[in-house]
């Protein structure tokens, strides 16, 4: 023990070692580099973003420290500008209406399913909800051309055995439609996911209020109504913020359903990845444009951190 | 006080919809749709008073606490700014406004359809005649919509009948045919479920088939009347009535089934096995046969009892519940996910099945699966740094491990595994930089950002776990990349990445900084004070190592430290360090490079996007698991005088293990669907493709449906396995 001690007041006295035990003791500073590296690039981008276009393309973000005059709001104001070929105010528009239904119509759904599933006794119950989970497994990119085959050319059910084809869902004209197209799409991909997520919560509602509420006479209607509905809400809360920040960051499926159709109709990331593809003519827009629509979610994200966390584990294996 | 609660948001509602109304003429100039146009203003002054009328009046006004009031004051605030937007823009109102009433609309009908549909089946108990007949007319107006809609049926009125309130075209002319199938079979059912049992309810429901089957065989569109053939029908009948017969025999009620049953016989016979172009009164017969025996049917019995009703209940439910989500899934997952598979064994236009050939062809495509030069890695530097690496760690190891029975065990110490692991890695990217094409990409991506994110992960959240009081503010910057979309996130990284002409200034981070470093190395007094530094550090590890030398692990982390800063010393001695190279006459000229565009390692750049996302998601999933490691087996460790290494690796890192599969598990599936990362930042090209990627393009730009689907199939197999795992995990943790 005495030695110990010994040996430690020797190594504090020399310089050398005291800086040894200095990069010892790293972790609080290595947390705060990492934490730098990784807040920088969204820095820079904020920053570039408020300069115009000649100085970005003649020096780096860093040059604003020398000449703080270089900040200007000229690339939002193009980009947030009414009706300009590089405006993203309509695609604005478009990502909220793309948003916003394709999140409160699969929550709708996925709770109705969910409380079926859970509270609703019937032949196949098990059977039926193993089905719909394992289609979890199914990624996005599988359905994608026969869904905008129907879109574009409607459903088509060929009975078998015989020469006949019934029309069951008419043609859906993506350039009028283009935003239903992809409601339904999100409503359809969210499905296992969210019943899955929402039926955990709701078979553990304690059993004893459905069984006194049944005494009473409510039918399931007005249990879920009046009982499962308010007392779910944490859950739907989670729900709500994932699929609402899916949809609103979603490429593939917007990129698919609403290419060929009216330009007014895309949302900001379609947008602001067809302005990176113009061969770097509109680069001096693309910070602004990322900020923009990267702002949304970012609000959201940071108001309601809670929930997002608890939806998160689980919402990650989504299709 | 409730009133106000109650009428308030109606009250703002109306006013502030007149007062939209009034201001439109004033303030479109540039375009004027005249009435439309002032109904969408009223309806968007009507929406955006209405929501947050509901939301104040719902407000809690009794708590006076800051936050309340505050939130109060924004909640007020915003409807007037929210108008005053509006008004300020006024041609995008228009678009907002129709918008909003697209959402509003879509969202009550379904909303209002499933409550309507459930207060009916409310009603099936207590009035079971109401319930039918709603059914009924139900069934029959979607039935009429259906045969309407696919053009077999004429106008059911023609165009100068004194009787065609609606013409055969347009929107009535749609809905003329399913109000005309809903009176009839409404009524019939109503008067069937009043009358007791017998003759005349069996009449009823009979003439009621009658009925229709005469106006479908009336107005069928001529060339769509089939030939009977009369062999056929009676056989078709017959052996559809004896199954139907014969399905219903164990419950001793077997005549409806016999009825049912000859019923869709005859259907299958007159309408789908026969050819078109029969008579008039063909068509005739063939419709009022089947719908004649289905209004029997309907007829006969009596209305159901107390006890089958609330089984029926139990059913109606389950179907109005599940209903809406198993029609989704069928439809935007399930079949399609069929019809793609089917699609992945056709031609290109899915018409013809060419089998094999698609996936043949993707295994054959240089661009696809390329081992042609597995060869190279042997001259590459990085295989063997790589090797050497895991050498040392087996070698490592194995020093530190103690003897049992005369044999030395390998002790899994942290710089041992640590360079095990990295070598490995290491050794992963070698062999991917010599397997060219869209398969090992896709590999690499997988193998690279599941390690790198869960790693760097893991060391955040442990580091951040003894940040104290910061310890949610450093998380929250590391975790918000995960809020930003992925084409977002590429944009930032584009913007580092940025490469310009090495004559002119850089304008990207890391270009930037690598050309200055190229310059800084190669002016005078810099470059020797970093050498002298190099130098004391070299020294100083070295000095460090030799007492250790008994202690393998600590003696392995200084002699490791010491190779590296040996390395740079060297190299900054050699050649200097930084982005330079030397013109013709021998002057200092910077030199960039080009992140997005030197295969293969452009590909790791690409992937450091996604790290730089999912690094967050590993980290509060892994952060939340060792928060739950309980506090005495760390103490304990700590007690028994483990070192903070061992305790981690032998304590903690057992219990966050499954954890950590949860993770990895998680973004191999994510990683392996990669497509708007490379699609934004280089388009698939210079060598970056990957499935997702090809897949677009070959099915929506190529228009190869039959390749594209075999790459979709693809994409599903090898996520297939990881998937039915997590599955499984999920339905265990349900269970306990």
């Amino acid at each position: 023990m005495a030695t110990v001690t010994a040996n430690k007041s020797d190594e504090s006295q020399s310089l050398g070692s005291r800086i040894y035990r200095k990069l010892a003791s790293i972790p609080s500073w290595a947390l705060w580099i990492l934490v730098a590296i990784w807040t920088l690039p969204s820095f820079s981008l904020v920053v570039n973003s408020f300069r115009a276009r000649s100085d970005q393309r003649t020096g780096g973000f860093w040059e604003v420290v020398g000449n703080p005059a270089q900040l200007t709001t000229e690339n939002y104001d193009t980009i947030l500008s009414r009706g300009g070929v590089n405006s993203l105010f309509d695609s604005l528009i478009s990502s909220f209406a793309i948003a916003i239904p394709a999140t409160i119509i699969p929550i709708a759904f996925a709770t109705f399913a969910a409380y079926g599933f859970a509270w609703i006794d019937f032949k196949g119950r098990e059977w039926l909800f193993i089905a719909t989970i394992s289609l979890l497994a199914i990624p996005l990119q599988v359905a994608l051309i026969p869904l905008l085959t129907t879109y574009v050319g409607g459903a088509h059910f060929t009975i078998p055995f015989a020469d006949r084809t019934l029309t069951l869902i008419p043609d859906l004209d993506l350039n009028t439609r283009g935003s239903i197209a992809v409601w339904l799409t999100h409503t359809g991909f969210a499905m296992p996911f969210s019943i899955f997520l929402l039926h955990n919560y709701i078979t553990e509602l304690p059993k004893e209020i459905f069984e006194s509420a049944r005494l009473d006479g409510a039918n399931h209607f007005t249990i879920f109504w009046r009982i499962v509905l308010p007392l779910s809400v944490p859950a739907l809360a989670a729900f709500a913020i994932f699929q609402f920040l899916w949809t609103w960051n979603d490429f593939l499926i917007a990129v698919t359903m609403l290419s060929g159709g009216n330009p007014i109709d895309l949302p900001t990331t379609v947008k602001i990845a067809n302005l990176a593809g113009d061969f770097g003519r509109n680069e001096h827009l693309l910070p602004a444009g990322a900020f923009v629509q990267a702002i949304v979610p970012l609000v959201v994200f940071f108001s309601l951190q809670r929930y997002f966390v608890r939806g998160l584990l689980a919402g990650s294996v989504k299709g | 006080m409730i009133l106000v609660r109650r009428l308030g948001p109606a009250v703002a509602a109306l006013v502030a919809a007149v007062i939209f109304a009034l201001l439109r003429p004033g303030l479109t100039d540039v375009y004027d749709k005249g009435a439309q146009g002032r109904l969408h203003w009223a309806s968007t002054g009507l929406v955006i008073w209405a929501i947050f009328g509901i939301v104040l009046a719902r407000a809690d006004y009794s708590a006076r606490d800051f936050r309340n009031l505050a939130r109060i004051g924004l909640l007020g605030l915003a409807p007037i700014l929210l108008s005053a937007l509006v008004l300020s823009y006024p041609e995008d109102a228009d678009r907002v406004a129709s918008t909003l009433w697209t959402v509003v609309l879509a969202v009550s009908i379904i909303g209002g359809l499933w409550v309507v549909l459930n207060l009916l089946v409310d009603r099936a108990k207590t009035d079971w005649r109401l319930f039918a007949s709603v059914v009924a007319a139900l069934i029959a107006a979607v039935f009429f919509a259906i045969l309407r809609g696919n053009l077999t049926l004429m106008g059911l009125f023609a165009d100068d009948d004194p009787l065609a309130l609606f013409s055969g075209t347009g929107f009535l002319g749609h809905i003329e045919w399913p109000l005309v199938g809903a009176v009839i079979w409404g009524g019939a059912i109503a008067l069937v479920t009043t009358l007791k049992q017998g003759l005349p309810r069996l009449a009823v429901g009979a003439a009621a088939g009658l009925l229709t089957g005469w106006l479908i065989g009336d107005n069928i569109k001529p060339w769509l009347s089939p030939q009977l053939e009369w062999v056929e029908l009676i056989l078709f009948t017959v052996i559809f009535a004896a199954i139907g017969g014969a399905l219903r025999w164990r419950s001793r009620d077997w005549a409806p089934g016999v009825v049912i049953g000859a019923a869709l016989g005859w259907t299958w016979a007159a309408w789908f096995t026969s050819s078109f172009g029969g008579s008039g009164s063909d068509a005739q017969v063939a419709a009022m046969v089947p719908l004649f025996l289905l209004g029997a049917r309907l007829g006969w019995g009596s209305n159901p009892k107390l006890a089958k009703l609330s089984r029926f209940d139990n059913r109606a439910r389950a179907l109005i519940f599940l209903g809406p989500a198993i029609l989704f899934i069928s439809s935007a997952l399930f079949i399609p996910a069929v019809i793609t598979l089917i699609l992945s064994l056709k031609d290109r236009d899915g018409i013809d099945f060419v089998f094999l050939d698609n996936y043949e062809e993707l295994l054959r495509d240089a661009d696809s699966f390329n081992v042609t030069n597995w060869s190279n890695i042997f001259t590459s530097q990085l295989f063997w740094v790589a090797a050497l690496l895991v050498t040392a760690g087996v070698i490592i190891g194995f020093t530190s491990g103690k003897k049992r029975h005369g044999v030395r065990h390998f002790e899994r110490t942290g710089s041992a595994m640590a360079s095990m692991i990295f070598g490995t890695l290491l050794l992963s990217f070698a062999v991917f930089s010599v397997l060219r094409g869209t398969f090992f990409n896709n590999l690499w991506w997988v193998v690279t950002v599941t390690t790198i994110s869960t790693t760097m992960g893991l060391v955040i959240a442990v580091l951040a776990e003894r940040a104290g009081r910061l310890e949610s503010f450093a998380k929250a910057l590391i975790f918000m990349p995960m809020a930003v979309s992925f084409v977002g996130a590429s944009i930032v990284w584009r913007l580092q990445y940025q490469a310009r002409d090495p004559s002119k200034p850089q304008t990207g981070v890391l270009n930037g900084s690598w050309v200055q470093l190229g310059k800084l190395s190669h002016s005078g007094w810099p470059r020797a004070l970093v050498l002298v530094v190099l130098a004391a550090l070299i020294g100083f590890t070295i000095y460090k190592a030799i007492p250790r030398i008994r202690v393998a692990e600590s003696f392995a982390i200084h002699v490791g430290v010491s190779i590296v800063f040996a390395y740079f010393f060297i190299e900054l001695l050699r050649r200097s360090l930084g982005g330079f190279k030397f013109g013709p006459d021998g002057e200092l000229l910077p030199d960039t490079v080009l992140f997005l565009q030197n295969p293969p390692f452009n590909n790791m750049f690409l992937m450091v996007v996604l790290i730089w996302i999912q690094t967050g998601f590993a980290m509060v999933i892994l952060s939340a698991a060792i928060k739950a490691v309980p506090e005495e087996y760390i103490e304990a460790a700590r007690v028994d005088g483990a070192t903070e290494s061992q305790t981690f690796f032998n304590i903690t890192l057992p219990q966050i293990l499954p954890t950590i599969g949860v993770v990895v598990t998680t973004l191999i599936v994510l990683v392996s669907k990669v497509f708007d990362i490379v699609k934004v930042t280089t388009g698939g090209n210079f060598g970056t493709d990957v499935l997702a990627n090809d897949m677009f393009q070959e099915s929506f730009s190529f228009f190869n449906r039959g390749l594209g689907s075999a790459i979709a199939v693809f994409i599903l197999i090898s996520v297939l396995p990881v998937m039915v795992l997590n599955i499984r995990r999920m339905q265990a943790e349900r269970l306990t």
